[in-house]
């Protein structure tokens, strides 16, 4: 980044962090307006800002440095700020009409809203539809507005099965339907075998893919392999394959008298088990076993952050695996990470 | 344009009548697989602006090199037109006097028609501008040198309501495939027809949303409003919840309510309640005389509804200082919560009974005092009794949920809530939900 003074510098960075971090709305949105003044550009302040520090924060988070309530506060407050610099931006009254959205049951808005503002302001008529929109509000939306495409967001890789279910009810209606997000990777892969039309890694990305999307697209052939079938086996018992496993987990490590667990990890273990399930599920809808490994790496700094014992991860595998004997594909997948 | 579209041109629109009797027969079985695809196509794209765009870009695909369809829709007339190579140009207008001549009489006659092409100048133009409403359309049309098109009328349950204009590159013309080009236009009227059918219905749904819960929130300065309306699946996008603020800045009128029963009636009872709560409060802005004149109107309606059936809470926001007053009454709905700066979760404890039930029914006024940060709750029962994999969410859990969130902006602690609720839903369906939170935090000037 140059020195120029229509670019975002430390000071901004710094104020906006502080801002943030005191939960203090007011201060955050005046380093936001104080950046912009300046004449910094709307897409530097969204990401050099507001999605920077959203990092910042969910590694805070992580490392159980920050509660979830303190969490929330800063996202809240980003989100506000997001809305606010909105304002300033006017819906175009032409340009592609775009739909923007978050898969259903993925709470990460910040990455969808920052992608609706910063493609409104470069041209398009987009509708946001905000977090975990789910598939009959999607679909209606479509129908109600015909967008040339619709942009889904996935920032989590638990969020990948119903990304596919997501991609199925958008070309259902024939529309293009574009992935982005966190929990795809960068090559595109991920998207590409859930059947979206296009994966964008950035907003700058998908602009430039809107020209070569088609008009419309055939519904998705279903996925045959044979971990798509286990996982939707594996989707339609989710619940009950999750509590097994949180209770055998709790039992194993439990019963080894555990000292230095604390009843911090327990509810946190309670808590992501479905998502550990989902992402296990994603893995072999998407045939990428990085989904789960890198879950798995992140589950266990989080645990572990906790006060759960070091195994905590392993044995939650182990579980899962057994829990999971009848599908050869998983098996094979939580014993070679 | 590539060989293999103008190959599959050929296929569907070459000359017949004199081909050996397999080719005809092959070429029967093409047109009848295309006519089944394009049905397929246009039909599951229940948008109807979308749904032209994509039948310009089949047409243009397999069939030809010039493709406009025109329908009308009320008072709306929906264009999409393109030719091959080129982009597609869309509009959607009201019905005016600019309808180009040629094209509203084809429109009103509703019969198939072939215009031959005068070969150049100020009339070729002309000729081309009586059909075609874009005149960048016109320009291309005319540049690819087009010598005749075809206009054929998309008629449907006795009226015609839309035409097809095709054409093709010089050197072809339609010849002998008049029946497959009426076929082709009667598969494209019914499927356009059903798209149109349930647009319509769909905006009357989505007219009738709107009544249900505030677009825009009003901007109080100190003042934190923050919404969050979800219709159950199976409600045909129109629930029983809804939400209302109304009134001047410093003295808002806060109204979260439920009523029996989803749907088209649902929701035209919610809107009738919305407006006796409005009416009501230019009379008396207090809660409970609010609540009370509403339910009379409701009770003298009563029998022209079978389930009139109301529940909901309204509350009075007034700024008084550094503290905000509420008043607030409660018509049978769940309570309101009040949510200390702190965390503490205070019950407003405030009863009365259900709207519509009884005459004369009276309610009382709770009077609260929100200091700064504090941030008053309503919900409808959507969020207790959310169903999980044992029990229901319930109110333990709610209260559970908002004792980290004391402080939070009204924002993040209703998103705190949903999220509680949907992790605890997993893939069960809910009923509908609707969550109104306010806080007061004055400027620290």
């Amino acid at each position: 980044m140059t020195s120029s003074s229509a670019t975002l510098g430390g000071a901004d960075i710094d104020a906006y962090w502080t801002a943030v971090s005191d939960a203090d709305e007011h201060a955050a949105h005046a380093a936001a307006d104080t950046a912009m003044d300046r004449g910094a550009p709307l897409e530097e302040v969204l990401h050099g800002l507001v999605i920077a520090s959203q990092q910042r924060v969910g590694e805070l988070w992580a490392r159980n440095e920050w509660t979830v309530a303190r969490e929330h506060a800063a996202t809240a407050i980003s989100e506000s700020v997001v809305r606010r610099l909105g304002e300033a931006v006017p819906m175009p009254s032409t340009g592609p009409l775009l739909t923007v959205s978050c898969v259903e049951r993925e709470w990460h808005a910040l990455p969808a809203m920052v992608v609706a503002l910063t493609l409104r302001a470069r041209g398009c008529r987009v509708t946001y539809l905000g977090a975990s929109a789910s598939r009959d509000h999607l679909v209606s939306a479509i129908l109600d507005t015909g967008p040339h495409a619709v942009l889904l967001s996935a920032s989590v890789t638990s969020s990948l099965p119903r990304a596919r279910r997501q991609v199925e009810a958008v070309r259902g209606t024939g529309t293009p339907v574009v992935l982005g997000g966190r929990a795809l990777d960068v090559r595109g892969l991920r998207a590409q075998r859930l059947g979206a039309t296009a994966y964008a890694r950035t907003p700058e990305d998908a602009l430039a893919l809107l020209p070569s999307l088609p008009v419309h697209v055939p519904p998705a052939g279903p996925l045959r392999h044979a971990g798509a079938v286990e996982a939707r086996s594996i989707e339609a018992e989710s619940d009950s394959i999750s509590r097994d496993v949180v209770l055998e987990t709790a039992s194993r490590l439990g019963s080894r008298g555990e000292s230095t667990s604390s009843d911090d990890w327990r509810p946190v273990l309670s808590a992501f088990a479905p998502h550990v399930v989902d992402c296990v599920a994603g893995a072999l809808l998407t045939e990428d076993p990085t989904v789960y490994s890198e879950t798995r790496a992140w589950l266990t700094g989080v645990l572990t952050g906790r006060g759960a014992a070091p195994e905590a991860a392993t044995v939650l595998e182990d579980a899962l695996a057994q829990r999971l004997h009848d599908h050869p594909v998983a098996v094979r997948l939580l014993g070679g990470s | 344009m590539t060989s293999s579209v103008r190959e599959r041109h050929a296929r569907l629109l070459a000359e017949s009548r004199t081909a050996e009797p397999r080719a005809r027969l092959a070429q029967a079985s093409t047109r009848a697989e295309f006519l089944l695809r394009l049905s397929r196509t246009v039909s599951a794209i229940q948008n109807p602006q979308r749904a032209l765009e994509t039948l310009v870009s089949v047409l243009l695909e397999e069939m030809v090199d010039v493709a406009q369809v025109v329908v009308r829709n009320g008072p709306w007339q929906l264009v999409s037109g393109a030719v091959q190579d080129g982009p597609i140009h869309s509009s959607s207008a009201r019905i005016v006097e600019g309808t180009p001549a040629d094209l509203d009489n084809a429109l009103r006659r509703g019969l198939r028609d072939d215009v031959v092409l005068p070969k150049a100048g100020a009339a070729r133009r002309r000729a081309l501008a009586g059909f075609l409403p874009d005149p960048d359309l016109v320009d291309e049309v005319d540049a690819l040198g087009c010598e005749q098109l075809a206009t054929l009328p998309l008629n449907a349950r006795g009226r015609s309501f839309g035409v097809l204009v095709i054409g093709r590159s010089p050197g072809f013309g339609f010849g002998d495939a008049q029946n497959f080009l009426d076929d082709l236009a009667a598969r494209i009227a019914v499927g356009l027809d059903a798209t149109l059918v349930v647009a319509e219905s769909r905006y009357v749904a989505s007219v009738l949303r709107r009544s249900l819960a505030p677009t825009d929130l009003p901007q109080v300065p100190g003042l934190t409003l923050a919404t969050y309306y979800r219709v159950a699946h199976q409600s045909q996008e129109l629930g029983g919840d809804f939400l209302d603020v109304h009134g001047p800045d410093d003295d808002l009128i806060l109204l979260c309510g439920d009523v029996a029963g989803k749907g088209v009636e649902a929701a035209v009872h919610a809107k009738r309640i919305r407006n006796a709560v409005r009416t009501a409060a230019l009379v008396d802005r207090t809660p409970s005389s609010i609540l009370g004149l509403t339910n009379r109107v409701l009770v003298s309606e009563a029998e022209e509804f079978s389930e009139g059936m109301a529940t909901g809470v309204c509350a009075r926001l007034r700024p008084e200082g550094r503290t905000l007053r509420v008043d607030l009454a409660n018509a049978g709905h769940p309570a309101a919560l009040l949510v200390r700066a702190d965390g503490t979760v205070e019950e407003v404890v405030a009863d009365g009974v259900a709207l519509a039930l009884l005459d004369n029914t009276t309610y009382d006024d709770v009077e609260l005092t929100l200091h700064p940060r504090d941030t008053l709750l309503v919900h409808t029962d959507g969020v207790t009794e959310a169903r999980g994999v044992d029990d229901l969410f319930g109110d333990h859990r709610l209260r559970d949920c908002l004792r980290g969130l004391g402080g939070l902006p009204p924002s993040a602690l209703i998103e705190s809530i949903a999220v509680a609720v949907s992790e605890h839903l997993g893939e069960r369906a809910h009923d509908d939900i609707a969550i109104f939170a306010a806080q007061f935090s004055p400027d620290p000037s």
